[in-house]
């Protein structure tokens, strides 16, 4: 997520010039110690997991704790996947596959990221900048496009003329080509926390064991996902029966949920391309 | 049921405002900074010399590639391209520093001078001496940070805040010789004092009550200051 709408001063730059996009994962405030903590305790486990097994173990177990905590604040991955399920009808398995695809997305790349950037082409800090701020850009065109799409679904659904089915709700339902984009813009930017960490790791000759525990962080910031995912969906289908009992103004509060969603996707891009 | 629905909605709608308004990252970078503040000859001061060490999770990040001679040290030389970059982007965010006399903001001019090291020592706050991480090397950033104009500090009390008001960079006190007076000072005190509450130098788990307290803070950062001042006769 971008601060620049709320801090314009802020933009897309990074305080030392370098840095896995800094401008990332607003959380509640409450949170921030905890997480300043946990990050601190990450890279110190980076360390001791070099030679300690026991002290991999508890790496895995606080990067599994980080990723979720992380992932309860508002971020783009939450707010691209539940907008993308509150913009349609859909079901409970799909919301749970999208979560795990895109934690699972976005710990892959900043894995194969960091392996390449540091192995394969020794790059600097700099061009590890420049591709971590590469993803987001890739990340937000995804987003844009998923919005234009639902939206253009949508309208399409709205004025389709009712006289060849009686069907009379305009609801759209997910299809694998914009559940595949979901994916794609919600896990294609890495948490700049992993990259840091990797890199770390990778210096510390230990980068397998430093990947496995970006796995960890992966699960933990999917089960938060999940969980919010399963929230949208209720929530969306509590408005469907509200809808169903024949009121027009739940079939009207749908409607504008679905449209305000789609809306929020495209903006949402807008602010991480920081055009 | 529309009453529960609007009481859903409402609901929804306060956690979403909430979450707005309380937006915060977490740092990523820790930085632990030492401040030497420079007078010219009639002893007004002209500006200061910042020295910023960053944790060793940041200094990794900042290290690779740079190794040219890949004789795994990283000389002044091989460092200097990611010094200039460091205080080049620093101008967007005010150069973190602040400094106030008689609640008028200073104002500052570009940096110069900039270098960066290896430390050869670990910052007592980064981490504890006996942790795995201690061989890598903290890499600290000089430079001079100029006043726009030299200030007679007589009879007057200056304050510095380094801070990021963006949370994203943690400013850390160094345990030592955080604020210290070049020479003219004409006997000035350098007063230094730590954080109400302190990150990263000892537990911060605290009680609930501390937290609920912290949100209530109009300047919730500010309880992670520290004082920095220089009391002029």
């Amino acid at each position: 997520m971008n601060y620049s709408f709320l801090s314009p001063s802020l933009s897309a730059a990074s305080p030392f010039g370098v840095a896995p996009s800094l401008n990332e994962g607003p959380t509640w405030s409450w949170l921030s110690p905890y997480q300043s903590e946990l990050y601190q305790n990450l890279l110190h486990f980076i360390g001791s997991a070099k030679t300690s097994n026991t002290a991999f173990i508890t790496l895995c177990a606080i990067a599994f704790a980080y990723g979720f905590i992380h992932a309860v604040g508002p971020g783009h991955s939450k707010l691209a996947i539940s907008s993308y399920l509150l913009a349609q009808k859909a079901k409970i398995r799909l919301g749970i596959m999208l979560s795990l695809a895109a934690a699972l997305l976005q710990s892959l790349v900043a894995i194969i990221a960091v392996y390449a950037l540091y192995f394969i082409f020794s790059s600097t800090a700099k061009q590890a900048t420049q591709t971590a701020q590469m993803l987001e850009k890739a990340s937000a065109s995804v987003l844009i496009l998923l919005g234009f799409w639902l939206l253009f679904k949508k309208i399409r659904a709205l004025t389709h003329t009712h006289s060849d089915h009686c069907d009379c709700e305009h609801v759209i339902i997910p299809t694998q080509k914009t559940s595949f984009l979901t994916v794609l813009a919600a896990g294609l930017r890495p948490c700049s926390g992993a990259i840091l960490l990797l890199t770390l790791a990778a210096s510390q000759d230990i980068f397998f064991k430093g990947a496995i525990s970006i796995l960890f962080m992966g699960l933990g910031t999917s089960l938060a996902l999940v969980l919010l995912a399963l929230f949208t969906i209720y929530f969306r289908q509590k408005a469907e029966a509200l809808s169903q009992k024949g009121s027009r103004w739940g079939q009207n509060l749908i409607t504008g949920l679905e449209l305000v969603a789609c809306l929020v996707i495209i903006t949402l891009g807008i602010f991480m391309l920081n055009l | 049921m529309h009453k529960v629905m609007i009481k859903r909605i409402t609901l929804i709608l306060l956690i979403l405002c909430m979450s707005l308004s309380t937006l915060k990252a977490h740092p990523h970078i820790i930085v632990f900074y030492k401040i030497h503040a420079v007078f010219n000859e009639q002893g007004e001061m002209i500006g200061v010399k910042h020295a910023w060490t960053f944790d060793k999770g940041y200094s990794a990040f900042l290290a690779q590639g740079l190794d040219a001679n890949k004789d795994k040290k990283l000389s002044k030389e091989e460092l200097a391209p990611m010094a200039k970059t460091n205080v080049d982007s620093l101008n967007e965010f005010e150069y973190f520093t602040y400094a106030t006399l008689n609640n008028k903001t200073l104002e500052w001019l570009p940096p110069k001078d900039e270098f960066m090291i290896e430390e050869t020592q670990t910052p007592q706050n980064d981490i504890q001496k006996d942790d795995p991480l201690k061989n890598i090397p903290n890499l600290t950033l000089h430079f001079f940070l100029p006043l726009k104009t030299p200030v007679n500090l007589k009879g007057q009390t200056l304050n510095f805040r380094i801070i990021d008001k963006t949370f994203l960079v943690a400013f850390v006190p160094a345990d030592k010789d955080t604020l210290t007076l070049g020479n003219n000072h004409k006997n000035c005190k350098a007063i230094f004092q730590k954080p109400q509450i302190e990150l990263l130098t000892k537990p911060i788990y605290g009680n609930e009550s501390q937290f609920a307290d912290t949100q209530k803070s109009q300047d919730y950062a500010s309880r992670f200051l520290a004082t920095t001042a220089i009391a002029c006769p």
